[in-house]
Protein backbone atom coordinates (compact mmCIF):
# COMPACT_ATOMS: atom_id res chain seq x y z
CA UNK A 1 0.00 0.00 0.00
CA UNK A 2 2.85 2.52 0.96
CA UNK A 3 4.84 0.65 -2.27
CA UNK A 4 1.84 1.75 -3.95
CA UNK A 5 1.41 5.65 -2.65
CA UNK A 6 5.16 6.40 -3.59
CA UNK A 7 4.64 4.70 -6.71
CA UNK A 8 1.67 7.25 -7.82
CA UNK A 9 3.52 9.88 -6.14
CA UNK A 10 6.48 9.16 -8.60
CA UNK A 11 4.47 9.05 -11.57
CA UNK A 12 2.62 12.09 -10.57
CA UNK A 13 6.29 13.90 -10.58
CA UNK A 14 7.26 12.31 -13.91
CA UNK A 15 3.92 13.56 -14.97
CA UNK A 16 4.92 16.94 -14.00
CA UNK A 17 8.06 17.18 -14.81
CA UNK A 18 7.06 15.80 -18.55
CA UNK A 19 4.32 18.62 -18.88
CA UNK A 20 6.80 21.27 -17.60
CA UNK A 21 9.80 20.35 -19.20
CA UNK A 22 11.28 21.91 -22.11
CA UNK A 23 9.88 19.49 -24.38
CA UNK A 24 6.50 20.78 -24.23
CA UNK A 25 7.47 22.22 -27.55
CA UNK A 26 6.43 19.67 -30.11
CA UNK A 27 9.26 18.01 -32.63
CA UNK A 28 7.83 20.38 -35.23
CA UNK A 29 7.86 23.10 -33.33
CA UNK A 30 11.73 22.74 -31.99
CA UNK A 31 12.33 22.94 -35.49
CA UNK A 32 10.82 25.72 -36.64
CA UNK A 33 12.51 27.51 -33.56
CA UNK A 34 14.63 29.28 -35.19
CA UNK A 35 12.34 30.55 -37.87
CA UNK A 36 10.63 31.97 -35.02
CA UNK A 37 13.62 33.51 -33.17
CA UNK A 38 14.97 35.02 -35.70
CA UNK A 39 13.05 34.98 -39.00
CA UNK A 40 14.71 37.58 -40.81
CA UNK A 41 18.09 35.72 -40.29
CA UNK A 42 16.73 32.26 -41.30
CA UNK A 43 15.15 33.59 -44.50
CA UNK A 44 17.93 35.21 -45.75
CA UNK A 45 20.07 32.23 -44.94
CA UNK A 46 18.11 29.25 -46.50
CA UNK A 47 17.37 31.51 -49.13
CA UNK A 48 21.86 31.67 -49.49
CA UNK A 49 22.21 28.07 -49.21
CA UNK A 50 19.23 27.59 -51.84
CA UNK A 51 21.14 29.78 -53.92
CA UNK A 52 24.83 28.60 -52.86
CA UNK A 53 23.27 24.82 -53.96
CA UNK A 54 21.70 25.76 -56.90
CA UNK A 55 24.72 27.67 -58.13
CA UNK A 56 27.03 24.74 -57.02
CA UNK A 57 24.69 22.25 -58.62
CA UNK A 58 24.67 23.92 -61.99
CA UNK A 59 28.79 24.81 -61.89
CA UNK A 60 29.00 21.07 -61.18
CA UNK A 61 26.63 20.09 -63.99
CA UNK A 62 29.25 22.41 -65.99
CA UNK A 63 32.07 20.93 -64.98
CA UNK A 64 30.99 17.38 -65.52
CA UNK A 65 29.50 17.99 -68.75
CA UNK A 66 33.12 19.88 -69.59
CA UNK A 67 35.04 17.14 -68.40
CA UNK A 68 33.58 14.74 -70.52
CA UNK A 69 33.85 16.82 -73.66
CA UNK A 70 37.49 17.40 -72.98
CA UNK A 71 37.89 12.98 -72.28
CA UNK A 72 36.43 12.87 -75.77
CA UNK A 73 38.22 15.97 -76.98
CA UNK A 74 41.90 14.34 -75.49
CA UNK A 75 40.70 10.78 -77.09
CA UNK A 76 40.14 12.19 -80.44
CA UNK A 77 43.55 14.62 -80.07
CA UNK A 78 45.35 11.12 -79.55
CA UNK A 79 44.21 9.08 -82.48
CA UNK A 80 44.53 11.88 -84.78
CA UNK A 81 48.25 12.03 -82.97
CA UNK A 82 48.37 8.77 -83.86
CA UNK A 83 47.55 8.50 -87.32
CA UNK A 84 49.19 11.54 -88.30
CA UNK A 85 52.49 9.88 -87.05
CA UNK A 86 51.76 6.99 -88.96
CA UNK A 87 51.89 8.75 -92.45
CA UNK A 88 54.45 10.79 -91.19
CA UNK A 89 56.83 9.38 -94.24
CA UNK A 90 53.71 11.12 -96.66
CA UNK A 91 54.99 14.72 -95.30
CA UNK A 92 59.01 13.01 -95.68
CA UNK A 93 58.19 11.88 -98.89
CA UNK A 94 56.23 15.37 -100.46
CA UNK A 95 59.38 17.30 -98.64
CA UNK A 96 61.70 15.05 -100.79
CA UNK A 97 59.61 15.97 -104.38
CA UNK A 98 59.00 19.14 -103.24
CA UNK A 99 62.83 19.80 -102.98
CA UNK A 100 63.43 17.81 -106.09
CA UNK A 101 61.37 19.28 -108.06
CA UNK A 102 62.20 22.77 -107.13
CA UNK A 103 66.17 21.73 -107.43
CA UNK A 104 65.38 20.69 -111.43
CA UNK A 105 63.44 23.45 -112.39
CA UNK A 106 65.82 26.05 -110.70
CA UNK A 107 68.73 24.40 -112.25
CA UNK A 108 67.07 24.25 -115.78
CA UNK A 109 65.98 27.96 -115.50
CA UNK A 110 69.65 28.88 -114.54
CA UNK A 111 71.67 26.35 -116.74
CA UNK A 112 69.89 26.11 -119.98
CA UNK A 113 70.91 23.37 -122.77
CA UNK A 114 73.76 24.36 -125.19
CA UNK A 115 73.09 22.11 -127.66
CA UNK A 116 70.65 24.12 -129.21
CA UNK A 117 73.59 26.90 -129.87
CA UNK A 118 76.18 24.89 -130.06
CA UNK A 119 74.30 23.27 -133.17
CA UNK A 120 73.99 27.14 -134.37
CA UNK A 121 77.28 27.49 -133.96
CA UNK A 122 78.94 24.08 -135.33
CA UNK A 123 76.95 24.83 -138.50
CA UNK A 124 78.24 28.22 -139.71
CA UNK A 125 81.68 27.15 -138.73
CA UNK A 126 81.48 24.40 -140.81
CA UNK A 127 79.60 26.48 -144.13
CA UNK A 128 82.89 28.89 -143.47
CA UNK A 129 86.00 28.12 -142.07
CA UNK A 130 87.64 24.93 -139.83
CA UNK A 131 87.21 25.18 -136.36
CA UNK A 132 90.53 23.80 -134.88
CA UNK A 133 89.01 24.23 -131.16
CA UNK A 134 85.95 25.22 -129.48
CA UNK A 135 85.96 26.43 -125.91
CA UNK A 136 82.95 26.74 -123.51
CA UNK A 137 82.48 27.68 -119.62
CA UNK A 138 79.18 28.40 -118.76
CA UNK A 139 79.49 30.82 -116.55
CA UNK A 140 81.95 32.82 -118.88
CA UNK A 141 78.80 32.32 -121.52
CA UNK A 142 80.76 32.59 -124.79
CA UNK A 143 82.68 30.56 -126.80
CA UNK A 144 86.00 30.87 -127.40
CA UNK A 145 86.57 30.03 -131.05
CA UNK A 146 89.94 29.01 -133.28
CA UNK A 147 89.48 28.53 -136.82
CA UNK A 148 91.87 28.53 -139.90
CA UNK A 149 90.45 29.35 -143.25
CA UNK A 150 92.48 29.62 -146.61
CA UNK A 151 90.19 32.52 -147.92
CA UNK A 152 90.25 35.71 -145.65
CA UNK A 153 86.30 36.47 -146.82
CA UNK A 154 85.37 33.35 -144.97
CA UNK A 155 85.64 35.13 -142.25
CA UNK A 156 83.44 37.99 -143.13
CA UNK A 157 80.80 35.71 -144.13
CA UNK A 158 81.26 33.71 -140.71
CA UNK A 159 81.12 36.65 -139.07
CA UNK A 160 78.02 37.98 -141.02
CA UNK A 161 75.81 34.64 -140.11
CA UNK A 162 77.15 34.60 -136.90
CA UNK A 163 75.46 37.86 -135.94
CA UNK A 164 72.43 37.46 -137.51
CA UNK A 165 71.71 34.13 -135.90
CA UNK A 166 69.28 34.20 -132.69
CA UNK A 167 71.60 32.79 -130.39
CA UNK A 168 74.28 34.73 -130.63
CA UNK A 169 74.44 38.27 -129.04
CA UNK A 170 77.94 39.37 -130.28
CA UNK A 171 80.97 38.93 -131.37
CA UNK A 172 84.66 39.65 -131.10
CA UNK A 173 87.37 39.16 -133.04
CA UNK A 174 90.81 38.77 -130.97
CA UNK A 175 93.10 37.78 -133.59
CA UNK A 176 93.52 37.12 -136.98
CA UNK A 177 96.69 35.73 -138.34
CA UNK A 178 98.57 35.02 -141.75
CA UNK A 179 100.62 31.88 -142.14
CA UNK A 180 102.15 32.43 -145.59
CA UNK A 181 104.31 29.02 -145.07
CA UNK A 182 100.33 26.98 -145.12
CA UNK A 183 98.77 30.20 -146.99
CA UNK A 184 95.83 29.97 -144.56
CA UNK A 185 94.18 32.72 -142.18
CA UNK A 186 94.61 31.55 -138.39
CA UNK A 187 91.65 33.32 -136.00
CA UNK A 188 90.71 33.58 -132.56
CA UNK A 189 87.16 35.07 -131.65
CA UNK A 190 84.68 35.45 -128.88
CA UNK A 191 80.82 34.38 -129.54
CA UNK A 192 78.80 35.65 -127.08
CA UNK A 193 75.51 33.84 -126.18
CA UNK A 194 72.38 35.31 -125.38
CA UNK B 1 4.44 22.37 -4.94
CA UNK B 2 3.77 26.30 -6.76
CA UNK B 3 7.50 26.58 -5.59
CA UNK B 4 8.49 23.55 -7.16
CA UNK B 5 6.68 24.49 -10.72
CA UNK B 6 8.05 28.16 -10.38
CA UNK B 7 11.67 26.89 -10.30
CA UNK B 8 11.24 24.01 -12.89
CA UNK B 9 9.07 27.44 -14.49
CA UNK B 10 12.84 29.17 -13.81
CA UNK B 11 15.05 26.56 -15.47
CA UNK B 12 12.83 26.03 -18.27
CA UNK B 13 13.10 29.83 -18.80
CA UNK B 14 17.06 29.53 -18.85
CA UNK B 15 17.09 26.45 -20.56
CA UNK B 16 14.99 28.62 -23.37
CA UNK B 17 17.96 31.56 -23.26
CA UNK B 18 20.49 29.54 -23.55
CA UNK B 19 18.81 27.83 -26.35
CA UNK B 20 18.73 31.16 -28.04
CA UNK B 21 22.01 32.06 -27.54
CA UNK B 22 23.23 28.73 -28.83
CA UNK B 23 20.49 29.61 -31.82
CA UNK B 24 22.30 32.82 -32.63
CA UNK B 25 25.42 30.73 -32.43
CA UNK B 26 25.07 28.75 -35.01
CA UNK B 27 23.09 31.03 -37.10
CA UNK B 28 26.14 33.17 -37.60
CA UNK B 29 28.22 29.80 -38.10
CA UNK B 30 25.69 28.61 -40.77
CA UNK B 31 25.84 32.09 -42.37
CA UNK B 32 29.54 32.94 -41.65
CA UNK B 33 29.91 28.97 -43.04
CA UNK B 34 28.03 29.78 -46.04
CA UNK B 35 29.68 33.18 -47.20
CA UNK B 36 32.72 31.51 -46.69
CA UNK B 37 31.35 28.53 -48.71
CA UNK B 38 30.53 31.28 -51.39
CA UNK B 39 33.65 33.57 -51.59
CA UNK B 40 36.16 31.18 -52.17
CA UNK B 41 34.78 27.49 -52.92
CA UNK B 42 32.29 28.77 -55.48
CA UNK B 43 35.21 31.13 -56.45
CA UNK B 44 37.41 28.48 -57.05
CA UNK B 45 34.32 26.52 -58.65
CA UNK B 46 33.65 29.32 -60.87
CA UNK B 47 37.84 29.63 -61.57
CA UNK B 48 37.91 25.86 -62.67
CA UNK B 49 35.10 26.24 -64.91
CA UNK B 50 36.40 29.09 -67.02
CA UNK B 51 39.87 27.56 -67.24
CA UNK B 52 38.34 24.03 -67.83
CA UNK B 53 36.22 26.01 -70.87
CA UNK B 54 39.05 27.74 -71.91
CA UNK B 55 41.30 24.56 -72.14
CA UNK B 56 38.10 22.94 -74.01
CA UNK B 57 38.65 25.71 -76.72
CA UNK B 58 41.60 25.24 -77.43
CA UNK B 59 41.48 21.69 -77.58
CA UNK B 60 38.62 22.00 -80.00
CA UNK B 61 40.93 24.04 -81.86
CA UNK B 62 43.66 21.72 -82.12
CA UNK B 63 41.71 19.00 -82.67
CA UNK B 64 40.17 20.87 -85.70
CA UNK B 65 43.90 21.46 -86.47
CA UNK B 66 44.86 18.02 -86.44
CA UNK B 67 41.83 17.82 -88.85
CA UNK B 68 42.64 19.27 -91.44
CA UNK B 69 46.18 18.06 -91.40
CA UNK B 70 45.33 14.66 -91.29
CA UNK B 71 42.80 15.31 -93.88
CA UNK B 72 45.73 16.49 -95.94
CA UNK B 73 48.00 13.60 -95.40
CA UNK B 74 45.31 11.41 -96.10
CA UNK B 75 44.79 13.21 -99.71
CA UNK B 76 48.84 13.98 -100.17
CA UNK B 77 49.18 9.64 -99.55
CA UNK B 78 46.52 9.21 -101.87
CA UNK B 79 47.89 11.11 -104.84
CA UNK B 80 51.55 9.85 -104.07
CA UNK B 81 50.07 6.17 -104.96
CA UNK B 82 48.52 7.89 -108.15
CA UNK B 83 51.31 9.06 -109.06
CA UNK B 84 54.19 6.46 -108.33
CA UNK B 85 55.17 6.36 -111.81
CA UNK B 86 56.18 9.53 -111.89
CA UNK B 87 57.83 9.27 -108.90
CA UNK B 88 59.89 7.21 -110.07
CA UNK B 89 61.21 9.03 -112.40
CA UNK B 90 61.77 12.38 -110.44
CA UNK B 91 63.46 9.75 -108.06
CA UNK B 92 66.10 8.75 -111.15
CA UNK B 93 66.45 12.68 -112.28
CA UNK B 94 67.36 13.92 -108.94
CA UNK B 95 68.18 10.72 -106.76
CA UNK B 96 68.88 11.02 -103.23
CA UNK B 97 72.29 10.14 -103.11
CA UNK B 98 75.25 10.66 -105.87
CA UNK B 99 75.30 7.93 -107.88
CA UNK B 100 77.39 8.92 -110.20
CA UNK B 101 78.61 5.79 -111.17
CA UNK B 102 75.56 5.16 -113.04
CA UNK B 103 75.28 8.16 -114.82
CA UNK B 104 79.03 7.70 -116.10
CA UNK B 105 77.79 4.64 -117.34
CA UNK B 106 74.85 6.17 -119.18
CA UNK B 107 77.08 8.74 -120.13
CA UNK B 108 79.73 6.31 -121.69
CA UNK B 109 76.92 4.53 -122.93
CA UNK B 110 75.87 7.78 -124.66
CA UNK B 111 78.93 8.39 -126.27
CA UNK B 112 79.26 5.00 -127.73
CA UNK B 113 76.01 5.32 -129.70
CA UNK B 114 77.40 8.30 -131.23
CA UNK B 115 80.83 6.73 -132.22
CA UNK B 116 82.60 8.42 -129.54
CA UNK B 117 84.97 6.61 -127.39
CA UNK B 118 86.07 7.34 -123.54
CA UNK B 119 88.61 8.84 -122.94
CA UNK B 120 89.60 9.59 -119.99
CA UNK B 121 86.68 9.63 -116.65
CA UNK B 122 87.19 11.27 -113.40
CA UNK B 123 84.88 12.56 -110.32
CA UNK B 124 84.87 15.06 -107.55
CA UNK B 125 82.63 15.63 -105.21
CA UNK B 126 80.96 19.53 -105.29
CA UNK B 127 80.49 21.96 -102.14
CA UNK B 128 76.24 21.69 -102.56
CA UNK B 129 74.25 19.05 -103.85
CA UNK B 130 76.25 17.66 -106.88
CA UNK B 131 79.72 15.97 -107.96
CA UNK B 132 81.75 17.28 -110.49
CA UNK B 133 82.73 15.38 -113.41
CA UNK B 134 85.27 15.46 -116.15
CA UNK B 135 85.07 13.04 -118.97
CA UNK B 136 87.00 13.22 -122.36
CA UNK B 137 85.93 11.44 -125.71
CA UNK B 138 87.41 10.70 -128.94
CA UNK B 139 85.08 10.64 -131.97
CA UNK B 140 83.91 12.20 -135.43
CA UNK B 141 83.37 16.23 -135.40
CA UNK B 142 79.96 15.21 -137.51
CA UNK B 143 78.65 13.61 -134.40
CA UNK B 144 80.15 16.06 -131.36
CA UNK B 145 76.44 18.37 -131.59
CA UNK B 146 74.44 15.12 -131.65
CA UNK B 147 76.41 13.60 -128.80
CA UNK B 148 76.36 16.72 -126.51
CA UNK B 149 72.56 16.90 -127.38
CA UNK B 150 72.16 12.93 -125.85
CA UNK B 151 74.32 14.21 -123.02
CA UNK B 152 72.05 17.09 -121.74
CA UNK B 153 68.62 15.23 -122.79
CA UNK B 154 69.49 12.47 -120.05
CA UNK B 155 67.28 11.45 -117.42
CA UNK B 156 69.52 12.70 -114.39
CA UNK B 157 69.41 15.81 -113.79
CA UNK B 158 73.30 16.81 -114.99
CA UNK B 159 74.34 20.60 -116.39
CA UNK B 160 77.37 20.45 -119.03
CA UNK B 161 79.12 23.50 -117.64
CA UNK B 162 82.33 23.20 -119.75
CA UNK B 163 83.30 22.40 -123.35
CA UNK B 164 86.37 22.00 -124.58
CA UNK B 165 86.70 20.79 -128.51
CA UNK B 166 89.52 20.52 -130.40
CA UNK B 167 90.11 18.54 -133.68
CA UNK B 168 93.27 17.09 -134.39
CA UNK B 169 93.69 15.37 -137.98
CA UNK B 170 90.08 14.84 -138.59
CA UNK B 171 89.25 13.35 -134.30
CA UNK B 172 87.90 15.08 -132.06
CA UNK B 173 89.09 15.57 -128.83
CA UNK B 174 86.37 16.66 -126.34
CA UNK B 175 86.61 17.32 -123.13
CA UNK B 176 83.28 17.83 -120.62
CA UNK B 177 83.10 19.41 -117.21
CA UNK B 178 79.64 18.09 -116.17
CA UNK B 179 77.76 18.60 -112.66
CA UNK B 180 74.97 15.56 -112.03
CA UNK B 181 73.00 16.85 -109.02
CA UNK B 182 71.28 14.51 -105.94
CA UNK B 183 69.10 15.38 -102.81
CA UNK B 184 71.50 16.68 -99.89
CA UNK B 185 69.26 15.64 -97.17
Amino acid sequence: MLKGKKAQKKEAEQFQESNLSPNLLTPIETKSFVMKARPKIARTTRNLVYVTAVVFIILSIINLVLQLRLNAGVKKRDDLIEDIRRNSYVEEQVKGISHATKLYKSTKAQNPDIAPHLKELVEILEETVTATNIRFVRKNNYYLVMATSDKATAYATMITKLLENEYIESMTLDLVDYKSQSNEYLAEFKVAIK
Amino acid sequence: MNEKINKQLNAYKRSLENKKIQSNAYSFLLVFTILFFDLFALQSMVDITVRRFDIHESLNNLVDDLVYKNDSTELLKQKLSDSQHYLAMLENAVPTDQRAEDYMVDLVQTAAKHGYKQDRLSRRDGIDNYAQLRASFQGSPDQMEPFIRSAEAQDRLSVINSINYSVVENTVNLELGIRIFYLDR
